[in-house]
């Protein structure tokens, strides 16, 4: 995380319009900003807002990349430009209306704040930004306490060290030290700016702040698209079965042994190949070797659960859920299993091997380029791997 | 829905000997039968009102009516009450044999389908039951037979471990909220109905179970769960190489007094250790410290 320049030093009033730009989501910056006397139109369309203008695709660049850094604020120009370049940056994320692009935006946005947070030494701003985001801490001495449920709420319990067993519980508080506190307002603040923008998404957006928008949108398109590629956005390509992980492997074995398959079973089987591009007949067309599967009774469930009937698709429960549910095959885990947390994991590690070892080959199969017999060697064995994945 | 599922092997009682065509009418004195249990079910809701569960002007109610053919009999669902007079009156007057109540809570209870109830929350419910116990299932895995009170005296052990060291204990709750209830057969039933705790989500409700159960996650690389996070660190050696500080450490259990599952695995270690060395003679301890 990029070390921020921290909020000119402490002599600033903590409402000073250069403090604030580092946190553009208190509560005062909306009446600084107005203060300012800055209209929308003109933001959007004057030359005089044109740095306003640069920073905000700068956020969003930042964004499709590994994060934007905190700018160096030093003056109240220099502040409300930085305050202003906010909602355009958000309006830009609206108008493209991607919604990857949104979770990455809020993402970015969030761990600048984290970091400028980590630096800043103000004893009070914690406080203050919890308070903003909805977070209910309480400062207790040099940590924070929170109660149980908000923690379950607010932290990040799926990474490591965040499992709720993981902490020590006093009559349901948890006390979080001062950088688990940042994390758990930097989970709260990307939560938000998800939740506003896409509700924001689905509202029409006012001509003049469309028109408005258009060249900075122009701009951002292709960069938005060439970024597209390289995201994981959902598109795996064929299906490639010889990829699976174990746990999907199973299901599918016990499915052609035509035994029986609980629920939570085909529940993971359904929402993996729904989400990995198999539609509801082709899924069907696999369950119904299942000894009672009743194809019409089945056709709603699996409809909804990939996302057929109008509401958005499930997607395959993690390994922590698989295990508890007991369809993780415990003993026929291999290693790529502990390194994942969930199946999709998997297959797109696997692919991605897959994918690198087809490249390898392509490239190995041209002799100008690769003539070391130690290469030779160790195509052939990459070869035989990426057709046992590619066929099976 | 609490409760066990609606029993479908009601209508056996016309169960035909012969296997031609279902009847659709019960026979005159099934239907008779029916009828008067219908009656009596009817005049024991009059008299005997049954107590309503928490905020139910919020939940929906759902109950199997006496079946007036052979087949599987209703169930009629999406019910609200706005009062218990009104929920009293309708079982007096249709007298069911199940009646049921989701553990959700509804802005509008009634609705039909799912997303127009408007969920507000669900209470966090534990069901104990005697015959899932891991004792009395190994057990039975051995052919052995556990008396029924056998089985609820253990179970009433774990339940109470339940309350005490979790509920009431780590999680900080109150009596007032959890409503405990005896299921009716072999085990025990917590409602949880604290605000904060009914709005998770089942994510997070997981999380409660695995800190109930104490599924620790694995160390990396292992698949055994992993307690160093339970210990204390101690630094007992440094050695300093240029900038770089290397150190070791001992892991000291955690004070028996600490909160949590630090304090619980301390707690435990010393009466293992009182029940086998401390308060038994010399040599007995010694051979179980081998």
């Amino acid at each position: 995380m990029p070390r921020s320049p921290v909020p000119g030093g402490m002599a600033d009033s903590p409402q000073s319009l250069v403090r604030l730009a580092y946190y553009p989501f208190l509560p005062e910056v909306r009446a600084a900003v107005r203060d300012a006397g800055a209209d929308l139109d003109a933001v959007l369309t004057s030359p005089l807002y044109e740095s306003a203008r640069r920073r905000a695709l700068e956020r969003i660049e930042g964004a499709l990349g590994d994060g934007f850094p905190a700018a160096a604020v030093t003056d109240e120009r220099g502040a409300l430009h930085e305050l202003l370049s906010v909602p355009v940056a958000r309006m830009l994320c609206v108008a493209v209306g991607d919604k990857i692009l949104i979770a990455r935006y809020a993402a970015a946005e969030a761990r600048r704040a984290a970091a400028v947070l980590e630096g800043d030494t103000d004893p009070a701003i914690i406080d203050a930004c919890a308070q903003a985001l909805g977070v209910v801490v309480q400062e207790n001495g040099s940590s924070w306490r929170m109660h149980l449920s908000d923690y379950l709420r607010a932290a990040p319990l799926t990474e490591s060290g965040w499992k709720l067993i993981l902490r020590v519980m006093d009559r349901g508080a948890i006390d979080l030290d001062r950088a688990d506190t940042i994390r758990v307002l930097q989970e709260a603040l990307q939560r938000r700016i998800v939740e506003e923008l896409d509700a924001e998404r689905g509202k029409p957006m006012p001509e003049s702040v469309r028109s408005g928008l258009a060249p900075l949108v122009a701009k951002l398109t292709p960069k938005v698209e060439e970024a597209r590629e390289s995201w994981n956005t959902g598109e795996f390509g064929p299906v490639q079965p010889g990829l699976f992980p174990p746990c999907i492997k199973e299901l599918f074995e016990m499915m052609r042994r035509a035994e029986m398959v609980p629920h939570h079973g085909r529940f993971a089987f359904a929402t993996f190949l729904g989400t990995i591009g198999w539609n509801s007949e082709q899924i069907m067309d696999y369950m119904a070797t299942l000894p009672n599967f009743d194809r019409e009774k089945s056709r709603y469930q699996i409809e909804h659960v990939t996302g057929q009937r109008g509401v958005d698709k499930y997607t395959p429960p993690g390994c922590a859920t698989m295990q508890t549910n007991g369809v993780c095959p415990l003993d026929k885990r291999d290693g790529l299993c502990f390194k994942i947390k969930h199946p999709l994991s998997y297959y797109r590690a696997k692919l991605r091997f897959a994918a690198n070892d087809a490249a390898r080959v392509e490239s190995a199969a041209r002799p100008t380029e690769r003539t070391e017999p130690t290469e030779a060697g160790s195509v052939n064995s990459v070869g035989s791997v990426g057709r046992s994945g590619g066929t099976a | 829905m609490t409760a066990a599922k609606p029993s479908t092997a009601l209508p056996t009682a016309s169960a035909p000997q012969a296997k031609p065509a279902a009847p659709t009418e019960f026979p005159p004195p099934v239907k008779a039968t029916i009828g008067w249990l219908n009656e009596r079910f009817c005049w024991w809701y009059k008299h005997n009102p049954p107590p309503l569960p928490d905020r139910f002007t919020r939940r929906e109610f759902g109950y199997i009516p006496w079946p007036e053919r052979p087949g599987p009999p209703p169930f009629v669902r999406h019910l609200g009450f706005d009062s218990s007079i009104h929920f009293h009156e309708s079982l007096a007057r249709g007298g069911p044999h199940s009646v049921y109540y989701s553990t959700a809570y509804y802005r509008r209870p009634a609705e039909m389908k799912m997303v127009d109830k408007q969920w507000l929350g669900a209470e966090l419910i534990f069901d104990l039951d005697a015959d899932h116990l891991a004792d009395v299932e190994a057990a039975k895995a051995r052919g052995e037979e556990v008396p029924l009170a056998e089985q609820l005296r253990q179970v009433k052990e774990k339940f109470k471990t339940l309350l005490d060291e979790f509920l009431f204990g780590d999680f900080g709750l109150s009596s007032k909220d959890v409503w405990i209830t005896f299921s009716g057969g072999r085990g025990y039933h917590a409602h949880v109905t604290e605000d904060r705790l009914m709005q998770l989500g089942s994510k997070e409700r997981r999380e409660i179970v695995d800190y109930i159960t104490g599924k620790f996650p694995a160390a990396r690389g292992s698949d055994e769960p992993s307690l160093e996070s339970l210990f204390v660190k101690v630094p007992v050696h440094a050695k300093a190489f240029g900038e770089h500080v290397k150190a070791r450490y001992r892991l000291d259990l955690p004070s028996p007094a600490s909160p949590g599952w630090g304090g619980r695995l301390t707690r435990k270690t010393l009466e293992i250790l009182d029940e086998n060395v401390t308060s038994r003679e010399r040599p007995k301890a010694k051979a179980w410290l081998k």
